[in-house]
């Protein structure tokens, strides 16, 4: 114990706090008076996020200097239904203060470079504006104590992710494409939401336990009954497969390719794809006590794993072969998992982090890069590919290489699976709905109510007569 | 694979490529990235005039032709464009063989003129949003209330006019004539009706006078607005805009406007990802199988053998394709038959292939670039061919215009060449919409703005508002915009040419009071780049002693170069030159050791670089990688992100250290006619004297520099670097080929301080002093980083080089200085010193995607004497071409000039043009989306097309202008020299740059109009001078106008030089 522990909790506080606060003031100001000029934003922006990494580095020294390993925050309950308790907590402990540092560091990092890098964009505030959202949503999701809390932090980061997408919103691929992360999240979030109903309905709370910490409270999670283990394992491992872009849900990731390079950095690189990671990491009592969940995760992690190495190695864009090794590594960290190998997994999901971040912001550099290693090495680069892939018969070789151009037609398989037959039910609907729609409202013309605004009412007859020629043939 | 043809109507082959050559040549023309080259984005449409070209080619591409008329307006307002430029264009009626009595007809007698509506319908929006106008008149009341534009004068006019009227028929008891007014109806009791709908107010004496009272303009827009939106000859003009559209262009479209699906969006991903394989330049790790055999069969086989699924769109393909196999089909024939099967006839191929590659027209440009010349490709590509390109496309078409006709019932039992008709007829086609409201609100918004009141607008007969609304339609928008862009343009021109002769005039009056010149004592050469203007006005602000020349920055000398540290020669020499020499950068035998250690360490590190980078993204290795290096990675890219200088720096200390340059010698004396063949073409090693002389004469000729040499002599290449940055090739020398011209100075000077050569250049009349050294030296455009290589110099010159690099020290310092004046990242009140540590961050930065602005704000070319530009603050915006005119009475030496430097300068600024009057068509949008592809060129986002041009941040605070070329020279030499070259007379014939010349002796302006050579007739605004740059720059960040910098024409050096202890000026390491 030392003198500092007190200021701990501000400590930890602030580290969200900072965000939250400077979210909802450039938020409110952007909506109800007017967009602030860039260099408030800029600044305001570095401001937050320099403080709130400061408050990272202070937690994470005080605890380390006070061999703490643990620290629950209670903010009071948020509400309770029932016997039902949804608490706001959050904890530090030794899972969340490494995701922590990274967490801060990221955002100061991307937030320092995109003060730069998207100067002068018409887009600059709502940038920004939704950088400080995804921060604050990424660190709820680090700091939770409980899985309400991450779930708020997880609904924040898919959001941010998807406006940040389409951030180029006057054309129309990013808006599409934004579209799918969006639906993929949502779809994959049901997952997360039936995970926290069942473990509120049979634990009466949602608390985690600390990571890594034999004895002591393990939290609801540990508490749950055997026969809800497996499922609740189940349900989590669907939840991540969406924000880590698994298989067959990784069509998405090379199509977030369409914002801004920052964000991709921040979002494809760093944090956002390591989520499901964390969260898996997080539900390690569930996952130790469902096997099958962890048999599906080994599986599902594999699969993805080749899928994106396959897949990122005929892709010729810089950004693309980049969202297919990340989605290739993130396989392997959810293997790691799956195995029961923790902190293998945490070492390798930092590693990955800090590297791919380097190479998103860096790849616009592809060219120059490689012109200087070829002048460097006398001339250009020996091909590569020469391995297996020429090793194999030449039918073969067409067959794997169709394949992963055509990305394994997991999006065609999707699209006439789930999409088509979801949609086909849609448009049914949608046609009752007209026809009773029309059937109400067959006497009021708006039409005839705007034609009136405009032209007075003697005036309508011969306008009539005007448009008359267009219903002759 | 050998193919055979089907045999075919051998024809129709002829036809196709007659077709695919229509569209080649529309398509971009821009090569691979790597190396950039500024050209005329609409290079296909110079046989046109520059107005026209435009015009056709926005209508084509759907592109803007112009800025927008916002902009303009807005530039109006800020008196960038003022009343008389306004008037000058308005003047003469454009296209129509009128007298100016045409343009000052009336339309309406006594109120509007011709002139008057032309002018009021350029400087206010008539009718801007068609679909929303109806919501707007109900939203903003606008028949209640005229206006807020309207100007004040018109409106008084109109309320004072129609109070009159209205209140002495309400007088006289005249309800009738009221209501008629008012409501359009002859009998009253309707009139009452209408009145009270509209305004509501009944039709009583009582009740109108109050209204007259108290809110006469409801009252005066009301009958305004009847006068304007009842009379018949609007219900003609509105069915006549009811014609279908004409026939569109190809089954995309008419599928677009039928079902509102875009079969491109099915296409074009597949194609992308194609594309990009087949052409990939070495980022996938797994080449394309097959791609030696070309796109189309490449494509086919794999497809075939492929994992393709029999769903979907792509339902039949691997079918379509074994039967292609089977037949033994060429891609001519697939193309031909998938023509044939989509009922395209022969008459309608150029248009019809034209449009379907400008699905994608950058990678149809880039296939088709890399068919003409492979070699543009940085690592080889297989065989290109726009036909394989379009056979793949077609395919892929059909495919989704089958998928897409079937799920609309579009198709269902009867065959695939049917659907254009069918498409033409559906009754979604048909429905243009009735224009009657759009045509009301024009008569009565222009009648509004020119003040023409109600009664007075429904006493003309109808064939008056007929004639309006027709002079309107013969105004359209895009003429206001070609008027428009005409002031902006003379606004410009007549203020340089307007200075230009002032500063003239008073040049040669200083001539006349008998001052003469003494020979200064350096003479530095630049490229003629516009961004050296700064450079050199801040060396001559320094005083007489610094006389500066400009020459295309590879000075002379065309060659291949490989340096030290290079793999590949390069060429060195605009890209329409194609090298005979090639110079290598040596290391000394002492250093051969020095040299060898070197290589090896280079190549280890690059080994190893390449292997991380490879090593990375793959799985096993990706899994090693995140735990070897994965943490530490980050900390380069912190401290970059930090400090880039810092970061930076320590880089080029570490490598310093570790890797010692070895003293190198440039292999430049050829005796024997070695010829090295490594590297592309074979070229010569070196220069035998008689070519260095040849090399060295024609540069000092063209820039005339014959006499009064200095004692140094500098001549000064340059580049810009910059990182993370894809286009960064686009910012070097455009007369190196979009690359560095570091080496050309040095050659140049090396040459010319060869003994031999100055006996061979006195035989022909320059006579170089023994005291005269020349130095070769590089700027660094984005940094201002200056190297010299000073080794040949001698130490009775010691004092005469640190001088000179106290000068450079300075001046790099004051140019910093006034660039920044344009970032708005750096703040207005910088010291020199900031400001060079500010651009030089900006070089080093990762998130920078500004580097500098490149070549924005490029406007004059001026190519004489510097004598009569030395002083003029032109703002960076001038290339600045030396060129005596007394040593050239015959002219060859202009035709050389105008040869080297026009395409050059034409090409620049029209590139800037396109790229900023559409930067989504013409240019490459905005850089923080692009994404590198294949090494090749960049992509929006994850799948788009290649975007081509130049990225809104290069050209952001450009002044879209066509170059004003401003010539020391007679008018009818000048024409005798463009008339014998044809590529020089197309461009100035179709005016793709502005012309005007002075005087060589009297300094008289002449501009080059549409009927010849007139005399400049400009109001004598007189010049604002100053003291230095600084003192005219300083706090303003806008473009600004001439003026005359007194220091830089000052007799007497301007006090000591300051001697900041900078980074040293020298920082090659070259052979002491």
């Amino acid at each position: 114990m030392n003198a500092l522990d007190p200021a701990i909790p501000w400590m930890a506080g602030s580290i969200l706090g900072f965000p939250v606060l400077t979210f909802l003031v450039l938020g409110l100001l952007a909506l109800l008076a007017r967009t602030p000029p860039e260099r408030v934003v800029a600044r305001s922006a570095g401001l937050t996020f320099g403080l709130s990494l400061l408050a990272t580095l202070a937690t994470f020294t005080t605890m380390e200097l006070g061999r703490q390993t643990k620290l629950v925050l209670g903010f009071g309950p948020w509400f309770q239904v029932g016997g039902y308790d949804f608490e706001i907590t959050l904890l530090l402990d030794r899972l969340s203060l490494p995701f922590l540092l990274l967490t801060s560091t990221a955002a100061w990092l991307i937030g320092v470079f995109s003060v730069r890098y998207l100067h002068r964009d018409p887009g600059f505030v709502r940038f920004f504006a939704l950088l400080m959202l995804f921060a604050c949503g990424m660190l709820l999701i680090v700091l939770a104590g409980n899985l309400d809390v991450l779930i708020v932090g997880w609904e924040l980061v898919g959001l941010a992710s998807s406006l940040l997408i389409s951030f180029f919103h006057h054309r129309k691929e990013p808006v599409r494409n934004g579209l799918r992360a969006f639906v993929t999240y949502r779809i994959c979030d049901m997952g997360l939401m039936g995970a926290a109903g069942l473990i509120h309905h049979y634990a009466h709370a949602a608390s985690f336990g600390p990571a890594f910490e034999v004895g002591g409270d393990a939290g609801a999670l540990a508490a749950l009954p055997a026969h809800v283990a497996p499922w609740v394992g189940l349900l989590l491992v669907f939840a991540a497969m969406g924000k880590s872009a698994q298989v067959p849900f990784s069509g998405w990731l090379p199509r977030a390719m369409e914002g801004p390079t920052p964000s991709s950095a921040i979002f494809y690189g760093t944090l956002s794809i390591h989520a499901g990671s964390f969260l898996l990491l997080r539900a390690q009592p569930v996952l130790e006590r469902a096997p099958a969940a962890c048999i599906l995760l080994v599986v599902i992690g594999l699969l993805t794993s080749v899928h994106g190495t396959m897949s990122g190695r005929v892709q010729a864009d810089a950004k693309t072969s980049l969202a297919y090794a990340s989605m290739c590594q993130v396989g392997l960290i959810l293997v790691e998992i799956g195995l029961g190998l923790p902190r293998v997994a945490m070492v390798h999901l930092l590693g990955h982090a800090c590297l791919r971040t380097v190479q998103f912001l860096r790849a616009p550099s592809l060219m120059q890069d490689l012109r200087r290693v070829e002048a460097a090495a006398g001339g250009p680069m020996g091909p590569t590919g020469q391995h297996i892939e020429r090793l194999l018969p030449l039918r073969v070789q067409r067959f794997l290489y169709h394949l992963s151009v055509e990305r394994g037609h997991l999006d065609t398989f999707l699209e006439m699976l789930l999409v088509q037959p979801f949609l086909r039910v849609g448009q049914a609907l949608d046609g009752l709905e007209q026809r009773w729609l029309m059937l109400l409202s067959r006497k009021a013309g708006w039409l005839g109510r705007l034609g009136r605004a405009v032209v007075p009412a003697v005036l309508r007859e011969r306008f009539k007569s005007l448009m008359a020629p267009r219903s002759a043939p | 694979m050998e193919v055979q043809r089907k045999v075919v109507d051998g024809g129709a082959h002829a036809r196709l490529a007659e077709a695919l050559g229509h569209a080649a040549h529309l398509l971009p023309a821009q090569g691979p990235i790597g190396v950039f080259i500024h050209h005329n984005t609409l290079h296909a449409w110079q046989h046109l005039p520059f107005e026209q070209a435009v015009e056709e080619a926005g209508q084509l591409f759907g592109a803007e032709p112009y800025l927008s008329k916002a902009r303009y307006r807005e530039e109006y307002r800020r008196g960038r464009i003022d009343a008389s430029d306004l008037e000058d264009v308005l003047g003469p009626m454009a296209g129509q063989d009128t007298t100016a009595a045409a343009i000052d007809e009336w339309l309406v007698p006594g109120l509007l003129s011709r002139r008057e509506l032309r002018r009021l319908m350029m400087l206010y929006p008539i009718l801007e949003d068609p679909q929303s106008l109806a919501w707007r008149m109900h939203e903003q009341e606008l028949t209640r209330q005229l206006q807020e534009d309207v100007p004040a004068e018109a409106k008084d006019r109109l309320l004072a006019a129609t109070r009159a009227h209205l209140g002495a028929l309400v007088d006289a008891g005249d309800l009738a004539a009221v209501g008629r007014l008012l409501t359009g109806e002859a009998d009253p009791a309707t009139a009452d009706a209408g009145l009270r709908l509209a305004l509501e107010i009944p039709l009583e004496t009582e009740a109108l006078r109050r209204a007259l009272a108290r809110d006469a303009e409801a009252l005066a827009t009301q009958a305004l607005w009847v006068a304007a939106s009842y009379p018949v000859v609007l219900r003609e003009r509105a069915r006549a805009a009811m014609q279908p559209a004409g026939r569109l262009r190809r089954h995309r479209d008419l599928l677009l406007a039928v079902t509102e699906e875009d079969i491109d969006d099915l296409v074009n991903p597949v194609l992308i990802r194609l594309m990009a394989a087949f052409l990939d330049q070495g980022v996938a790790y797994w080449p394309m199988p097959d791609r030696e055999q070309g796109f189309y069969l490449a494509v086919r086989s794999l497809c075939m053998q492929g994992s393709a699924l029999p769903v979907g769109w792509l339902r039949g393909l691997r079918e379509e394709l074994r039967d292609q196999t089977t037949r033994r089909l060429g891609a001519a024939d697939v193309v031909l038959e998938i023509l044939g099967d989509l009922g395209v006839p022969p008459e309608d191929w150029d248009e019809y292939v034209s449009a379907v590659m400008r699905g994608l027209p950058g990678w149809a440009g880039l296939m088709n670039r890399l068919e003409k010349d492979p070699s543009l490709a940085p690592h080889g590509v297989p065989p290109c061919s726009l036909v394989d390109f379009l056979a793949v496309r077609l395919i892929y078409t059909r495919c989704a215009i089958r998928d897409v006709a079937r799920r609309h019932g579009l198709a269902l039992g009867a065959p695939l060449h049917q659907l254009v008709e069918r498409l033409l007829a559906s009754p979604q086609m048909q429905d243009a919409r009735a224009q009657h409201l759009g045509e009301s609100y024009r008569l009565f918004r222009i009648l509004q703005l020119a003040g023409v009141p109600g009664h007075e607008a429904a006493r003309l007969p109808q064939s008056a508002l007929g004639r309006i609304l027709a002079e309107m339609d013969a105004f359209p928008e895009v003429e206001r915009r070609r008027l428009w862009h005409l002031a902006y343009e003379r606004h410009y021109r007549v203020q340089v040419l307007g200075a230009l002769a002032q500063h003239g005039r008073e040049g040669l009056a200083a001539r006349a009071k008998g001052r003469t010149k003494a020979a200064p004592r350096f003479q530095l050469m630049f490229c003629v780049d516009e961004r050296e203007e700064s450079l050199r006005r801040h060396i001559e602000e320094l005083g007489p002693d610094f006389e500066t020349f400009g020459a295309l920055g590879f000075f002379g000398v065309a060659v291949y170069f490989r340096g030290v540290d290079d793999a590949q020669p390069v060429p060195l020499c605009p890209v329409v030159v194609r090298p005979e020499h090639g110079v290598v950068d040596r290391p000394v035998e002492e250093d051969t050791l020095l040299k060898e250690k070197r290589h090896r360490m280079r190549r280890l590190w690059a080994n190893l670089a390449h292997g991380a980078h490879v090593s990375s993204r793959a799985m096993v290795r990706g899994w090693l990688a995140s735990f070897g290096f994965g943490v530490l990675s980050a900390v380069p890219l912190i401290m970059r992100v930090l400090s880039p200088r810092l970061a930076a720096r320590m880089g080029e200390g570490l490598k310093a250290r570790l890797l010692p340059a070895p003293r190198s010698e440039l292999t430049l004396q050829r005796e024997e006619e070695a010829v090295e063949a490594s590297g592309g073409p074979g070229f010569a090693v070196g220069f035998k004297q008689e070519e260095k002389i040849e090399r060295v004469a024609r540069v000092l000729e063209d820039t005339g520099l014959v006499r009064d040499f200095g004692r140094l002599v500098v001549i000064i290449g340059h580049g810009s670097s910059s990182r993370n940055n894809p286009h960064e090739s686009a910012y070097d020398c455009g007369a190196c080929g979009g690359r560095r011209g570091k080496p050309n100075g040095r050659l140049f000077a090396q040459m010319a301080n060869r003994p031999g050569v100055r006996e061979g250049l006195r035989a022909r009349g320059i006579d170089i002093p023994e005291s005269t050294i020349f130095i070769g030296g590089y700027h660094d455009t984005c940094s201002d980083a200056i190297e010299l290589d000073t080794h040949e110099v001698p130490a009775t010159h010691a004092e005469d080089l640190a001088e000179l690099r106290r000068a450079l020290e300075q001046a790099r310092r004051q140019n910093a200085h006034e660039r920044c004046r344009r970032f708005e990242a750096a703040p207005l009140d910088l010291t020199p010193d900031e400001a060079l540590a500010h651009v030089e961050a900006r070089s080093e930065h990762l998130a920078e995607p500004r580097p500098e602005y490149g070549h924005a704000t490029n406007a004059v070319c001026y190519i004489g004497r510097r004598e009569l530009t030395r002083g003029l603050f032109f703002d960076r915006r001038a290339f600045l071409v030396s060129y005596d005119p007394t040593l050239d009475p015959d002219g060859h030496i202009l035709a050389r000039s105008l040869a080297g430097v026009v395409p050059v300068g034409v090409g620049i600024s029209l590139e800037y043009y396109f790229s900023h009057v559409d930067n989504q068509v013409y240019g490459c949008g905005t850089k923080i989306q692009h994404n590198v592809t294949g090494l090749l060129g960049v992509m929006n986002g994850h799948a788009s097309d290649l975007q081509t041009g130049l990225s809104w941040q290069m050209v952001e605070i450009h002044e879209p202008m066509r170059l004003l070329a401003v010539i020391e020279t007679h008018p009818e030499l000048l024409g005798a020299v463009v008339q014998r070259n044809a590529g020089l007379a197309e461009l100035v014939r179709n005016r793709w740059l502005q012309v005007a010349t002075v005087d060589p002796e009297t300094r008289e302006i002449q501009v080059l109009g549409a009927d010849g050579f007139a005399p400049l007739v400009a109001p004598a605004a007189p010049l604002p001078v100053v003291p230095s740059s600084v003192d005219w720059y300083r706090g303003r960040r806008e473009h600004l106008p001439l003026a005359r910098i007194a220091r830089a024409l000052s007799e007497a050096p301007s006090g000591p030089l300051s001697t900041s202890s900078g980074r040293s000026v020298e920082l090659q390491n070259e052979r002491a």
